[in-house]
């Protein structure tokens, strides 16, 4: 059952997405000290672990990420906290 | 019994109990939707913060308001959330396989105004989540090791 679709899609595929997803996330968090020292308090974006745009709203973010031609459904957006700030959700 | 792994990650000074989920909506949206979730059983409900919703293009004009109360307040910000219906979740298991959840709890934050707090919401795994698939957290915070626990899981 493991080789079953979803509609066009692949568990395989699902699966290897989810996979490239989950090292870029991990990416941020490794690099969590370094991203605050230059882009505290903003998004970024992130694929294949490169930084693929910065900004501070969502929407001027997706813009850009568009304008290069990359279909942002499968990037990793996070925000950066700021330095000396806790965060509670 | 059945294990989904959890990521717990250092944000400096604190620290943040994640997992990543491929979401299939099989109404509105025919593209998987790859979205970190924060597990926070403080919050009542799973949602989708707006950036994911953003990102994903999940089309709100198509959507539902959540029946009863349907507004939530997140980090000061208030967001009215919308119902995602017919979702599928997939994630891994602790050998990498991927398991499906299906669900109908899942709805999808939108800010009543224009604030740049509503961009940092993330998107949470809430309690009502870890209710309704009876699953047990489990957290070992001196090892760093955190897992959904369950009896059984579809497995695919």
């Amino acid at each position: 059952m493991k080789n079953k679709d979803i509609g066009q899609i692949s568990i395989k595929e699902i699966k290897q997405s989810l996979d490239n997803f989950e090292e870029d996330g991990e990416w941020f968090y490794e690099h969590i000290s370094d991203l605050q020292e230059k882009h505290e308090g903003k998004l970024v974006a992130i694929k294949d672990k490169k930084i693929i745009g910065v900004k501070e709203r969502i929407e001027t973010l997706l813009k850009d990420i568009e304008k290069k031609g990359i279909d942002f459904s499968s990037v990793y957006i996070n925000f950066v906290p700021e330095k000396n700030m806790i965060y509670i959700y | 019994m059945m294990k989904i792994p959890l990521k717990i990650s250092l944000i400096p000074d604190r620290y943040k109990i994640s997992t990543y989920i491929n979401v299939i909506p099989r109404k509105v949206h025919a593209r998987p939707l790859l979205i970190e979730f924060l597990v926070d059983t403080g919050c009542p409900c799973t949602v989708i913060s707006f950036n994911d919703a953003k990102r994903l293009k999940i089309p709100f004009l198509r959507l539902s308001k959540v029946s009863g109360n349907p507004n939530i307040r997140l980090a000061g910000t208030t967001f009215v959330r919308y119902l995602l219906p017919d979702v599928d979740l997939y994630l891994k298991d602790e050998n990498g396989e991927i398991i499906t959840i299906k669900s109908e709890l899942l709805s999808v934050l939108k800010p009543t105004g224009k604030t740049i707090k509503g961009s940092i919401t993330p998107s949470i795994l809430g309690w009502d989540f870890l209710l309704s698939n009876n699953l047990r957290l489990i957290l070992d915070a001196p090892n760093g090791e955190s897992f959904l626990e369950k009896s059984k899981l579809e497995k695919i």
